[in-house]
């Protein structure tokens, strides 16, 4: 009935009702955290991600792409020139075509996938924690 | 207590990503189910396959669900077609159990349900199922129903990408589909899926003729969704064997049923907070029924050696939903509109036709929904239920205005949960009971529906507990003559119901699940009496790459004394995450539940008796890119 009920049950016990929009602004939060090296990231999003909107005590939500730390993008459009420099991280697997979004955290084939391009790390510099290793894939 | 829980969930979440991302990830595909979005507990008593259930099972087919469900167990009429509640010889019995394909009630005029057609449909595009019992909310339904089963597809937002799968057995049966998603960059979702089965079955040997009931299918789903608005496309070929065929008189050489079906369904979303919603669905199914006689029948019988028949019907609904949402109260208000035509064509005996006079070519259905459910506190939720409908006919027959009404009360304390259900429903005849020539009766009065159910759960943090009980009576049951007409019993019928589950998760992805159920039907008419016995008992073990089913389900009450031991078993074994390949036996010791049909009713009645669901092997791959 429940591939982990334990787990499941504990979370509907403390989570409440939006557990999976939690859950995610959580995971987002990590990513944001380990690029960034921030407790406390500022975020731009020109298109609002409803998890982080709801869930955004772990983020300083900024208005203008040039303030931020990382930029969260949905739609390819959205990676500004004025911003170029800054870290852009997708929501969306589309959004790794451009070279500027180092990695993006997405649905697809049925289960939720991280994932970050080797290269594009290292022009920016970052070195990710062991968490992060198995994320990490080279550019096809 | 809330900032204790906030706290203690804080804590959990950083321990959590100190220790593994991973289980983040899990936690967040585990409560990500849509079925978490889309169940509604207060619309019945709900079963739910989450997507991780079906996986794990390997449900290939609707079937597999069935076979195992509370009260209910796969079953098929004396024409191969799935008939869950097949009781009566000769009619169609499953007309009460509604099937939706997301929001879309696919309700084949003639029948007044699509379980005739897709009772057995493949499940690959599919990606929860909710199956609510005991008289379910009116806001799915424009008619009533006993049983509501809600298949719920895949979507372009979690599974963009492609799958292709293949499925073969040693028997020759073999099933190919593939469906692809996306979301584009100006946000347009789609879906696509198309599936071709060969459902090949065991033949059997009758009176030195072959009955048959393989079925091939050709499916096609799409879907195409932007902001508040969706299209759906849905369209079904089906070729198939009819096994014992329409007339209970002889042993057919051969008989065929060629449906076409197709559907499309506009949905939109209103206002900021989406509370106002509108669909329209059309629906359409034409099909050809062929029956071979040799020798021909008696002439008492017809005396003709070939049957042909076709059928055609159509369908339009609409529907427009208005949610309003109050401090203690959530009040849903309904309008909905069903032009139904059906059509039997001229029957055509030994190549000659015959004309055929039909008591009525079409129907349209006036429904008006009211519901409310009224918080009385933050754990008890009362709810009542008003649907009135009007059946108009055109004059060629009389005009039916029944009322449903439907109270429920649902309370809620810790890890407790209690729903109780008082309803009372008149279905009205379907077409198939009054406008069919033969065996239609155009003065046929409405079943009349009034139950009692009631449903304990408790959950633990390895365990989930529930218990079920209900008492129905019916006035009015419809049930066929020894001469195939439909009548209404003269006497009440009475169903007694009582149900046991538990499921202990004692791994991380290891469970054991255990259901007991009985229902007891208790009518003047001796085909209906009966005491209906099931018990399943499912275990499901991970071992990294591979993951392994076992179920055994036992049937007792349906063939005399006779006990049914249907024992299935499946291994998946994940080559890489996008690559796996599955085994999967059904019913492999070819014990299950077997099932009598009537022939030769004159001058000596005679039964053969079949396996339902067959012992199947099969071998499976599918493939994620």
């Amino acid at each position: 009935m429940k591939k982990i009920l334990s787990i499941f049950l504990l979370s509907t016990l403390l989570f409440g009702a939006d557990n999976d929009l939690r859950l995610e602004s959580r995971i987002y939060y990590a990513i944001a955290k380990e690029l960034t090296h921030k407790i406390k990231p500022q975020v731009y999003m020109q298109s609002n991600i409803s998890s982080i909107k709801k869930f955004s005590s772990n983020f300083i939500i900024v208005d203008k792409c040039t303030k931020a730390d990382i930029i969260f993008v949905t739609y390819l459009k959205e990676i500004q020139k004025e911003c170029e420099g800054k870290i852009f991280f997708g929501s969306r697997h589309k959004t790794l075509q451009k070279e500027q979004t180092i990695g993006a955290f997405f649905w697809q084939k049925g289960r939720p996938n991280i994932l970050f391009y080797k290269s594009r790390l290292e022009q920016y510099g970052i070195e990710l924690n062991q968490h992060f290793k198995k994320y990490i894939d080279n550019e096809k | 207590m809330r900032c204790f829980r906030l706290l203690v969930f804080s804590m959990f979440l950083t321990s959590l990503y100190a220790q593994d991302l991973d289980t983040l990830l899990r936690l967040y595909e585990s409560e990500s189910e849509l079925s978490k979005k889309t169940k509604d507990e207060n619309a019945g008593n709900l079963i739910v396959y989450t997507r991780d259930d079906l996986e794990r099972m390997q449900v290939e087919t609707l079937q597999d669900l069935f076979k195992s469900a509370r009260y209910f167990r796969y079953l098929e009429n004396r024409r191969g077609e799935p008939d869950p509640l097949n009781a009566d010889p000769l009619i169609y019995s499953s007309k009460a159990i509604k099937i939706y394909l997301n929001n879309t009630e696919i309700a084949i005029p003639l029948t007044g349900t699509g379980i005739i057609l897709f009772g057995n449909i493949e499940m690959d595009f599919i990606d929860h199922v909710e199956i609510y019992q005991g008289f379910p909310s009116f806001e799915f339904a424009i008619e009533p129903a006993l049983v509501i089963i809600k298949l719920y597809t895949k979507t372009p937002k979690k599974d963009a990408g492609s799958r292709i799968k293949v499925l073969v057995s040693p028997n020759g049966a073999n099933k190919e589909n593939v469906y692809t998603a996306d979301i584009s960059e100006n946000d347009i979702k789609y879906f696509i899926y198309a599936n071709h089965s060969d459902d090949i079955r065991k033949k059997h040997k009758l009176e030195d003729k072959t009955l048959k009931r393989d079925t091939h299918t050709n499916h096609f789903y799409a879907s195409l969704a932007k902001d508040a608005y969706k299209l759906e496309v849905n369209a079904l070929t089906s070729k198939q064997d009819q096994f014992l065929g329409a007339i209970p008189f002889a042993v057919p050489t051969d008989t065929d049923k060629d449906v076409n079906y197709f559907s499309t369904t506009f949905s939109a979303q209103f206002l900021k907070d989406k509370s106002l919603s509108f669909q329209a669905t059309y629906l359409q199914q034409d099909g050809q029924y062929t029956a071979e006689y040799s020798p021909a029948l008696p002439p008492t019988i017809g005396g003709y050696s070939s049957y042909k028949r076709s059928s055609e019907s159509r369908a339009i609904t609409t529907l427009l939903k208005k949610e309003y949402k109050f401090t203690n109260n959530d009040l849903s208000i309904g309008a909905q509109f069903r032009h139904k035509f059906f059509h039997f064509n001229d029957v055509v005996l030994d190549n000659v036709l015959f004309h055929t006079t039909q008591n009525y070519t079409q129907e349209d259905i006036y429904s008006l929904m009211i519901e409310d459910a009224f918080s009385l506190t933050k754990n008890d939720l009362i709810s009542l239920s008003v649907m009135t409908q009007y059946y108009d006919r055109n004059k060629e027959m009389k005009s039916e205005s029944p009322l449903q009404l439907r109270l429920s009360y649902i309370k809620s304390k810790d890890n407790f949960l209690s729903k109780t259900f008082l309803s009372r429903q008149e279905f009205v005849p379907e077409p198939y009971m009054t406008a069919q020539a033969y065996i239609g009766n155009p003065e046929l009065n409405m079943e009349i529906y009034k139950a009692a159910i009631e449903e304990f759960s408790y959950t633990t943090d390895h365990t989930f507990s529930r218990v079920t009980f209900s008492y129905a009576k019916i006035n009015n049951f419809l049930l066929s003559t020894d001469t195939g007409k439909v009548e209404n019993s003269k006497e009440d019928v009475n169903i007694y119901t009582a149900s046991l589950e538990f499921t202990y998760s004692f791994k991380e992805s290891d469970e054991l699940q255990f259901q007991a159920d009985t229902i007891q039907l208790k009518g003047s008419d001796i085909k209906l009496d009966s005491t209906h016995i099931n018990y399943v008992i499912r275990v499901f073990n991970n071992f990294g790459k591979l993951n392994i089913f076992n179920e055994l389900i036992v049937n007792q009450g349906y063939q005399g004394d006779k006990i049914a031991y249907d024992y299935s078993l499946g291994a998946k074994y994940a080559i890489n995450e996008d690559l796996h390949i599955s085994v999967r036996g059904n019913n492999i010791f070819n014990t299950g539940l077997k099932r009598a049909y009537l022939y030769n009713v004159t001058p000596t009645p005679r039964t053969i008796t079949v396996p339902v669901v067959e012992q199947q092997f099969m071998l499976s791959m599918e493939y994620l890119f």
